[in-house]
């Protein structure tokens, strides 16, 4: 595997090769004085950690409380249920599993705070939209689940598909892509493995790179060119082979890239949570940690971000911090314990990411580095990830 | 207002988180895809500039004659018009009628014709080259050729969307949001994709056929459309969008020859080469988005935070023009010329009602000109024949994104009053013409002004 993915490494080579790769593409032409986002700036109305003075976590006002009961969402849902029956291609969002699921969550929770009732002023938060939104991403994520083990028919092992990441989350550093395309990449690599048994592990790195080339059309708005990631890969395949791996990869997904990724949940659950942005961020890395892991590559994108987010509130626990509340249970679909053991697989990918990050020789370990960066927080490096928390769960892990 | 072509092409590259700040070396942004060449020759709204050599395909479509024409292209729509049309396009074209403004980056100039062959096949009888048969041209766009053809599979007649296939960059990114967003569309008011070819040289995608679109339509029926239609119209296009944006989906490039019109009088949108699925909160996006004459005031201004908003303001427009006859803000030459169009009408925004204004980046407010708002009915006058069509109008074109009306909203606005309850309440995918008593009203004949004169004269002799 190691000679079938080629690569320049991402020491001399690439810094040699970037400056002709920057001369001749888009993305070195991007604009000087563009802002960066904000990581949780526009998350929610309530973001706490943002300013000092934010006073106590729920200051809502009585009125701003309402039950749930009968969101817009749930109703709207109940109305697609009474409809008359239609083709199963066009049910809509599995109404009934999904209404199902509501209820159970709702009905001990009359008093959940509807999150978004302060947003109708903020366009960028579509109150209007959002509970039907998020109930179509779950009936999406469903529609196109990569099953468990899904490789078990293909000649590609976990090991590889771990290897072919880490090397992605370079190239996605290299690239500056948004954080969206690393996770569509991803996920268009084990749709694409699940469907497609004759893979090679030979071809397995033009997989990869060819998905990060799809990926970057759908959500870039200056893709990288097909030239680009063909000198990434050290020319170990040229344009041609790429726009036949590329229709390949379009026929096997049937143009399907909708699927939603653990990212669109996160942001949900972070505003419900009025998490900080430290917080935040730890939840993005426990998720990007997870994206090599073979064994959790067939788990909801939904319960992942869920189980992120309340691993890295338990982590990052401060007075403010009330856990894992009702109203996270209910905007994150899961409630505690059905995230616990997930929780503890996060926990000990963290011990193995922590051991490598102290051995200057150790291999795939581009996430943890990237996080230890100060752009990401150094977030890597905490020393609450050594606590006792992340032990103890790991330590459940191997049990 | 005005942006030089240089400030603008930095401001192409504004991204979001993870994003990058490097400096501008070639002057040049290169879209995915497509030719620097012929990127460079955009002018700063992204319209094709006036030189004329750009548009050789659309001079073949119009007549070829091209001297002082202002640019025009046939755009990405999937313009439906047969052999007829074509002729009357070019009648109509050569006169005065403003040219109809295009779509935002889709542009490609490769149009050789490659031998093609089926790249893969499977059990599947689709996504086959051979299961359909190829007919008349209806209609050429900047990157894509549509035809009429015959589905041997299902046994009837559809459109087909040939995308030339880049040289270089495999599938455009347009093509690839196109139909993966399509394919998660099932609704009454939207085009059916039942199939995409792809092969090395070509991506066709299998539509089904609807004989017009409302541009057309427009033409046909000039002075302005039969008040019912006009509502049976934009409840359904409201009914399809409040469906896209239900399911995160932006439209991007809403305008008349962006919306089919069956016979029967379905409304149906198309072409999603320029929509995207959105994040929640919003990604920054590029503000090079929608045809100049249906961009919000906040889009023009440079915004890139914009959502569902943008396709309201988009509606409202449509709104008008159904109304009217004529196109609500048609402006020309570039970006400050049609917020001029739009401020003349809704009168120039004032940082004290839109707090927002002055952090938009092309906010220059000593260059706008300064006009009071006037009422719609005054500017349309047929708007006074309907009522409440100036309310909703006002509520879908309010400058301030965040008070423009949300689909939804806008179907429950009293205009609609007068319509089956029934039709609020129907499935997805039935037709708005399922409901008993939803029909296409013949459209008024509307006379010269000379004639109606002489009718009033001969009126009063009597």
């Amino acid at each position: 595997m190691s000679q079938a993915l080629r690569t320049t490494t991402l020491g001399s080579n690439v810094i040699r090769n970037e400056n002709q790769l920057q001369a001749r593409k888009g993305l070195a032409t991007r604009s000087t004085n563009n802002a960066q986002r904000a990581v949780l700036g526009e998350i929610g109305n309530r973001v706490k950690g943002l300013s000092v003075n934010n006073g106590p976590v729920k200051a809502i006002s009585a009125d701003a409380r309402k039950p749930l009961v009968r969101s817009k969402a749930t109703s709207s849902i109940r109305q697609k249920v009474e409809a008359p029956p239609k083709p199963v291609e066009s049910k809509p969002f599995s109404a009934l599993e999904e209404n199902k699921k509501l209820n159970a969550y709702s009905s001990g929770l009359l008093n959940v705070d509807d999150i978004d009732v302060e947003d109708s002023d903020n366009p960028q938060l579509v109150s209007e939209y959002i509970k039907d939104i998020y109930l179509y991403l779950r009936y999406m994520e469903d529609k196109f689940r990569v099953s468990e083990n899904h490789l078990r028919d293909s000649k590609i092992t976990g090991k590889m598909r771990e290897i072919l990441i880490d090397w992605l989350v370079q190239v996605h550093l290299k690239f500056k892509l948004l954080h969206e395309t690393l996770y569509l990449t991803v996920a268009i690599i084990d749709r694409f493995l699940q469907v497609d048994s004759s893979i090679s592990p030979a071809q397995l790195q033009m997989v990869g790179v060819t998905a990060m080339w799809i990926a970057s059309k759908y959500e870039e708005i200056y893709a990288p060119e097909v030239n680009d990631f063909v000198v990434i890969a050290d020319k170990s395949f040229d344009e041609e082979q790429m726009r036949v791996m590329e229709r390949q990869i379009l026929s096997a997904l049937r143009f399907d890239l909708g699927r939603p990724l653990p990212l669109h949940f996160l942001r949900r659950n972070s505003k419900a949570g009025c998490v900080d942005n430290r917080q935040h961020t730890l939840a993005k890395y426990l998720m990007e940690l997870s994206l090599q892991e073979y064994s959790l590559a067939h788990l909801r994108v939904s319960h992942l971000a869920a189980a992120a987010l309340c691993l890295s509130l338990k982590v990052l626990q401060d007075e403010e911090t009330e856990g894992w509340t009702d109203v996270l249970t209910h905007y994150s679909f899961y409630p505690e314990n059905e995230l616990r053991p997930v929780m503890c697989q996060l926990a000990s990918l963290v011990v193995k990411a922590n051991e490598k990050l102290n051995d200057s020789r150790a291999k795939r370990v581009a996430v943890a580095r990237k996080y230890a960066t100060k752009k990401c927080l150094c977030i890597s490096v905490l020393p609450e990830l050594s606590g006792p928390v992340i032990t103890e769960l790991a330590a459940e892990a191997a049990v | 207002m005005s942006i030089s072509k240089s400030t603008d092409a930095v401001d192409l590259g504004t991204r979001a988180e993870g994003g990058g700040c490097e400096s501008s070396e070639t002057g040049h942004r290169r879209s995915n895809g497509y030719s620097e060449e012929c990127l460079g020759r955009l002018e700063p709204n992204g319209n094709i500039p006036k030189d004329g050599s750009l548009h050789r395909g659309w001079e073949r479509l119009a007549g070829g004659d091209s001297v002082g024409r202002p640019p025009m292209s046939a755009s990405s729509d999937s313009r439906l018009l047969d052999e007829q049309g074509r002729s009357e396009a070019r009648v109509v074209l050569r006169h005065k009628r403003p040219p109809r403004p295009k779509s935002e980056c889709l542009l490609s100039q490769d149009s050789r014709v490659s031998k093609r062959y089926s790249a893969f096949g499977g059990d599947s009888p689709f996504g086959r080259q051979e299961a359909y048969i190829k007919q008349d041209m209806l209609g050429e766009g900047s990157y894509a050729t549509v035809y009429k053809g015959y589905s041997n599979l299902t046994q009837q007649t559809v459109a087909l969307k040939e995308i030339r296939l880049q040289e270089e960059e495999g599938a455009p990114f347009t093509a690839i949001r196109e139909a993966s967003l399509l394919k998660e569309l099932k609704h009454a008011n939207i085009v059916i994709l039942h199939d995409i070819i792809h092969t090395r040289s070509a991506l066709t995608f299998v539509f089904e056929y609807v004989h017009t679109d409302l541009s057309q339509y427009l033409e046909k029926h000039p002075g302005g459309l039969h008040g019912r239609n006009v509502q049976l119209f934009l409840y359904q296009l409201l009914r399809g969008l409040s469906y896209c944006h239900e399911r995160r989906i932006l439209h991007r490039d809403l305008k008349p020859q962006n919306l089919l019109i069956s016979q029967i009088g379905e409304l149906k949108l198309a072409d999603f080469g320029l929509a995207r699925a959105k994040s929640v909160p919003s990604h920054t996006y590029s503000h090079e988005v929608v045809t100049l004459w249906y961009r919000p005031p906040d889009v023009l201004l440079g915004s890139t935070e914009y959502t569902t908003s943008l396709d309201m303001w988009g509606v409202g427009c449509i709104l008008v023009e159904m109304i009217a006859g004529v196109p609500c803000f048609p402006g020309v030459r570039d970006v400050s010329d049609q917020l001029d169009k739009i401020f003349r009408v809704m009168g120039t925004p004032d940082p004290r009602v839109w707090p927002a204004l002055t952090a938009l980046p092309n906010y220059k407010p000593e260059r706008l000109g300064r006009y009071r708002a006037r009422r719609l009915a005054d500017v349309f006058p047929r708007m006074a024949e309907m009522p409440h069509a100036e309310s909703l109008a006002n509520r879908l074109l309010h400058l301030a994104p965040e008070r423009r009306a949300a689909a939804d909203a806008a179907r429950r606005h009293r205009y609609f009053g007068d319509l089956p309850a029934l039709l609020s309440s129907l499935p997805d995918t039935a037709s708005v013409f399922t409901v008993p008593g939803v029909r296409l009203h013949p459209e008024p004949k509307h006379f010269a002004p000379a004639v109606l004169k002489m009718a009033e004269q001969l009126r009063k002799k009597h």
